[in-house]
């Protein structure tokens, strides 16, 4: 077969495949949490920051403790006190989710790098060894097609949480309370639902779900920290959230075709391919695909009737 | 989403000094809990905020680069104002701003024999022109899809720093430098000149007269007026029969275009030439901006003062007492979670007041 | 035997304030299990507040509680659902995205028999229905439900949640008179079974056809509680309700019609859904005409009216001003032809409520002269025009500058008719104009009408209120299912037939 196919394309494919996945899987943890909040009409945009903060909080502690575990864990939890912090601006103070969003975002940047800068100095960073991947055999030694069992163990973690959420969404009690209260909150108050205790609660999930794609970005995908390693990230799984319409099944193809952008870029670079393209040019793709996607497939979306409404009982 | 009645409350207020409680908790927020962090880290936040304005206002190089600082911010915060008027958010001036920064440097040098008189004004249309271009598709779908204008501004923002990245080291690059990939300068004919007297380019007096056209254009034109009852409520406006299609697009252009000038400012004023990676970061830190001074196109003017002066000074401040710069934008980020606390807390207070009542 | 609980559910002394009203003052007000009890009450007086507090929706300011004559305290509505205490609301709590057994799963981990899935939850409501004698599709999505039936998935939603004493917040408004008829076998077969009812209305005939016992409020007050036996005249309770003998309204004065100054020929609009709602629809309007279309909601009234201030694109059909065809929908345009809409939705798109009362007075007419000169508005103006708006309409605000916020309903709708009659229409469409309005109120915007028409408007009067409609209309016509059925001059109209064809049954 290697014969035939001439050996840079048979090597390319081979980085794409095993690429595509990693680069999707920060943006699918984050749309997945996404999902859930915006069903539930609360507008998370200061995911980007949420993002940024588990990555720093993560490698700090993962590099400190010199364990995995404890960055992943650290990760989480910041992801979740951020989540906290905005449940209470937003749904008790009913602040403008907007407002507070983007305030997070910018802070972040700025908590980030300073608190890098405070820690490490000038100094070099330290750090993890690179993450092993878990390997399935024998599928894994397909060719090309081989890579994409060859993954850290949060790829695999996070598709596996693909179906647990779309389950949870359409499928349970839980899920229909969540749904009802982005179309309409007070259908749920009146039917017993405690709207704002399962705001908080909603709100918990999606920082836990962002401070996993910001320890994958710091401990799995890479094993440094660096200014604004993001890089839009968090507001591109909100744009895929919504050209996903909300469905979990559906932002997994969404990640993953972002990620075949991104890893296509990547590879592009990397093996100096189609030299007649600028790299710069191939590097704007992701965005551009995130873009083409919105055009395509969420032109007609009916948004959540209750997105970014703060929720009052009155006459 | 766009009728959120936090937001309407507090672009409706017409007595000022309401609002202004909100603003002055949120700086006082800010500079406390910054305070904190900074006592955290081991600095004494009294010598560090000292520091920050001494060096601002009390030197001649602080208090000059404050002002040439000042300008970029002021003409993006009233450009901002309008749309965020409309209930659209651009958040891609950044990208705008480069767009724009380079298409006024082609012009600068493309129309080099032209003399002062022309070629300034064309530099800074061609910047306006080259904003405007960059935000028209996510207004065209914005207005006819309704695609969230922050993803799509966003993403067109990520574009944009490639594409200079590309323009810069390849086509746009002057042969005459070696080391580093530059554009070719503007023509010495195309840069600003100073203001009599000072040090600074005239670039500032363009930034204040154009808040004067803004605050009119939102006051007291017909214009403005539609734009400010489609921010707060779309359904009357179509039902009034407003163009919304067009005011959407129309207040987009508008921020864009002040993001084109800034840039085209800064290219003719400052920098004469682009550097591949000029990254300038006015669009974000205006964000905050506009909503502490409560979408008051007049007020923008001391705000962006009071700003640039903290983002001046933090910089100079680094290098003084060794703080990393960082922490200024920490400081904004605060303000902004602080402003929409507090407008949120005293929105909860009237209604908690008149009940007693 | 033991003893039985003498009262289903009592208040005693309940007080709710909300800013500038007491919406309830001290109310005294008790159920007996098994009856249909009454709430009476124009618009206004109290009688929501007052529910939503047994409901769990508010909490009262001061006073007490008894359950089955035990003291309680309801803080949410789960405690209300606890105990046996269901609400249907006016504008119902139904997500029409969902289907029917989704709407009823709701709530039912709170109270009531809880189902392990929806399909058996579907058999039950199936049964549940014919045992109640109505039919229902469990699998259908509630958007796709007629209002009547939405209402009846309201009412098993209820009861599925176990509640024992059921509210009904004017279950009658959204219903033809024939299915009225339908509502209220269901309600008394729910009494038969101990279950007590509280039946809110602003209707008089209503309450004393079908209630047991009556209880009155006024401006937040409760003014007496009558029973059957004792029912005195209906003027007594009239009284009761508004405090002094009520003029009729203002008795349409007989002008002479003029020429024709709109036409709608064979219109056809659809909604949001692309369904055609209005169907070949055809209507003529003459100056100085008052037009009355009475309908039950939801057969394509607000199309209608949208259709004649080219808020919504026509998909068929024709509308002629002065003789001539206009195309290309633009309210601007048709504002500008002498075309004032008064709204059913003030709040949601009537009125800018951020934006202060001048500013919204304008908010038509700000394009042209005199308020535009060049690109500019002349607010100076536009302020002494508000000044003699709030003057002529007696709106009570501060001041042109004051945020319309501020202003309470009545005002808010004072406003709106005051900006749509301002510009001296040749038409004018008022959809549900005096709907949710007091008494008072009501009666002005009804001698406003009146007196536009005499000065030589058209007017278009959209209501799903007969006695507005008779009391005001010189031509009487009935929109059913998108088409105008029945038009006929109002001497020769009579409510029955009205009410009929309002059903779709025609002679």
């Amino acid at each position: 077969m290697s014969e035939v196919i001439d050996p840079i394309i048979v090597m390319f494919l081979t980085f794409f495949f095993g690429s595509m996945l990693r680069s999707a899987t920060p943006i699918l943890l984050t749309a997945l949490g996404e999902t859930y909040g915006e069903s539930a009409g609360v507008l998370n945009l200061g995911a980007e920051g949420m993002m940024l903060i588990a990555a720093f909080t993560a490698f700090v502690a993962g590099v400190t403790a010199n364990s995995v575990l404890v960055g992943l864990l650290a990760g989480m939890g910041t992801g979740m006190l951020v989540g906290l912090i905005v449940a209470f601006l937003v749904v008790t103070l009913q602040a403008d989710q907007i407002v507070v969003g983007v305030g997070f975002d910018i802070a972040a940047v700025g908590l980030t790098s300073l608190g890098l800068r405070v820690i490490y100095g000038t100094a070099q960073l330290p750090l993890l060894p690179p993450r092993e991947t878990i390997n399935i055999a024998p599928l894994s030694s397909i060719p090309i097609v081989g890579a994409l069992f060859d993954q850290p163990f949060m790829v695999y973690l996070a598709i596996l949480l693909v179906p647990i959420f779309y389950y949870g969404l359409y499928r349970t009690r839980f899920g229909l309370k969540v749904r009802t209260l982005g179309e309409n909150p007070m259908v749920a108050d009146t039917a017993g639902v405690n709207v704002f205790l399962l705001r908080y609660v909603i709100l918990l999930l999606v920082g836990a779900m962002a401070g996993l794609a910001g320890t994958y970005l710091s401990l799995f995908q890479v094993s440094f920290f660096r200014d604004n390693m993001t890089q839009g990230r968090g507001f591109i799984a909100i744009g895929v959230t919504m050209f996903a319409r909300w469905n979990p099944v559906n932002v997994l193809f969404a990640s993953l075709l972002y990620g075949g952008a991104e890893s296509l870029a990547g590879g592009v670079q990397a093996l100096g391919f189609l030299r007649t393209i600028p790299n710069e040019v191939v590097l704007m793709l992701p965005y551009i695909f995130t873009i083409a996607g919105l055009v395509a497939l969420a032109r007609r979306a009916r948004l959540p009737p209750a997105l970014a409404r703060p929720y009052r009982r009155e006459l | 989403m766009k009728s959120g009645t936090l937001r309407g409350a507090i672009l409706s207020s017409t007595s000022i000094l309401r609002p202004a409680l909100s603003t002055i908790a949120a700086i006082v927020g800010a500079l406390v809990a910054g305070a904190m962090i900074l006592i955290s880290i081991g600095f004494n936040p009294g010598e560090v905020y000292y520091t920050v304005f001494h060096e601002a206002w009390y030197t001649e190089f602080g208090i000059r680069k404050v002002l040439i600082e000042t300008l970029p911010l002021l003409i993006i915060a009233s450009g901002l104002l309008v749309c965020f008027r409309a209930g659209l958010w651009n958040v891609g001036v950044q990208g705008q701003m480069i767009v724009g920064g380079l298409f006024a440097n082609v012009v600068g040098y493309v129309l080099g024999p032209l003399p002062s008189l022309l070629i300034i004004p064309l530099m800074l249309m061609a910047g306006m022109v080259g904003g405007m271009l960059w935000v028209l598709p996510s207004a065209v779908m914005k207005a006819r899809w309704d695609l969230n204008e922050i993803v799509t501004t966003l993403m067109m923002n990520f574009i944009a720093i490639d594409l200079e990245l590309y323009l810069v080291k390849g086509p746009l690059r002057d042969p005459k430098i070696s080391t580093h990939p530059m554009t070719t300068p503007v023509v010495a004919t195309a840069e600003l000149p100073k203001i009599p007297g000072t040090q600074v380019h005239i670039g500032l007096l363009i930034a204040l007269g154009l808040s004067v056209v803004i605050y009119l254009l939102m006051s007291r034109t017909a214009l403005g007026y539609q734009f400010r009852v489609l921010g707060f409520n779309i359904n009357a406006a179509r039902y009034a029969g407003l163009p919304i299609s067009r005011l959407i697009v129309m207040s987009l252009l508008v921020s864009a275009a002040t993001g084109g000038l800034a840039g085209a400012v800064q290219v003719a004023g400052v920098m004469r030439n682009i550097d591949p990676e000029w990254v300038p970061f006015y669009g974000f830190e205006a964000f905050p901006l506009v909503f502490l001074a409560n979408f008051n196109a007049l007020a923008i003017i001391p705000f962006s003062f009071l700003f640039s002066s903290f983002l001046v000074g933090g910089d100079l401040m680094h290098r003084a007492v060794g703080l990393p710069i960082f922490f200024i934008d920490v400081l904004l980020g605060l303000m902004l979670i602080f402003f929409g606390a507090a407008e949120a807390v005293r929105h909860l207070q009237l209604k908690w007041r008149r009940r007693k009542g | 035997m033991p003893d039985e609980p003498k009262n289903a559910v009592r208040t005693v002394g309940i007080t709710k304030r909300f800013p500038g009203v007491v919406a309830n003052s001290s109310i005294d007000f008790d159920v007996i299990p098994g009856e249909i009890h009454g709430l009476l009450g124009e618009n206004g007086a109290g009688k929501t507040t007052l529910s939503s507090i047994l409901a769990g929706y508010y909490q009262p300011d001061e006073g007490e509680i008894y359950v089955r004559d035990k003291l309680v305290r309801i803080r949410s509505p789960k405690d209300a659902l606890k105990l046996g205490i269901g609400m249907v609301y006016q504008h119902f709590s139904l997500v029409p995205r969902f289907k029917v057994t989704e709407n009823v799963l709701l709530g039912l981990d709170v109270a009531g028999q809880d189902v392990k899935d929806l399909k058996t939850l579907a058999n039950a409501i199936i049964q549940r229905a014919a045992e109640l004698g109505f039919a229902i599709d469990p699998w259908a999505e509630v958007s796709e439900l007629s209002v009547g039936e939405q209402q009846r998935v309201e009412i098993l939603k209820i009861l599925f949640r176990g509640a024992s004493i059921i509210i009904l917040d004017e279950p009658t408004s959204v219903l033809a008179p024939v299915e009225v008829e339908g509502l209220f076998r269901t309600i008394k077969s729910l009494a038969s079974q101990g279950r007590s009812i509280v039946f809110i209305t602003h209707k008089l005939v209503e309450a004393l056809e079908f209630c047991d016992r009556i209880t009155v409020l006024r401006s937040g007050i409760k003014v007496g509680t009558l029973s059957r036996s004792g029912l005195g005249s209906a003027r007594e309770i009239v009284q009761m309700m508004f405090g002094a003998e009520i003029e009729p309204t203002a008795t349409r004065r007989v002008t002479k019609v003029g020429e024709e100054v709109l036409r709608l020929d064979g219109i056809v609009v659809e909604n949001e859904l692309g369904h055609e709602v209005v169907r070949d629809l055809s209507l003529t309007l003459h100056k100085g005409e008052i037009l009355g279309v009475a309908g039950v909601e939801g057969n394509g009234q607000k199309e209608l009216a949208e259709a004649l201030a080219s808020i919504r694109p026509l998909k068929a059909g024709k509308i002629l001003i002065a003789g001539k065809s206009i195309s290309g929908s633009n309210p601007a345009k048709q504002y500008d032809l002498g075309v004032s809409y008064i709204t059913d939705d003030r709040v949601g798109e009537g009125l800018v409520r951020d934006l202060n009362v001048a500013e919204n007075v304008v908010l038509k007419s700000f394009r042209k002269p005199p308020y535009r000169s060049g690109l500019v508005i002349d607010w100076k103006r536009v302020e002494r025009e508000t000044e003699r708006l709030i003057q002529e309409y007696s709106i009570i605000a501060r001041g042109p500058k004051s945020v319309t916020r501020t202003l309470s309903g009545g005002n808010l709708q004072k406003l709106l008719v005051a900006r749509e009659m301002s510009g001296n229409p040749s038409v004018l469409v008022a959809n549900q104009p005096t709907h949710g309005l007091d008494a008072r109120t009501t009666q002005y915007i009804h001698h406003k009408l009146v007196e536009q028409a005499s000065q030589g408007t058209a007017v278009v009067l959209i209501s799903n209120d007969l006695d507005e409609v008779f009391s005001l209309s010189d031509t009487i016509g009935v929109i059913y299912r998108g088409q105008i059925i029945g038009l006929l001059p109002r001497e020769q109209a009579t409510r029955e037939q009205v009410a009929h064809l309002m059903v779709g049954l025609r002679e």
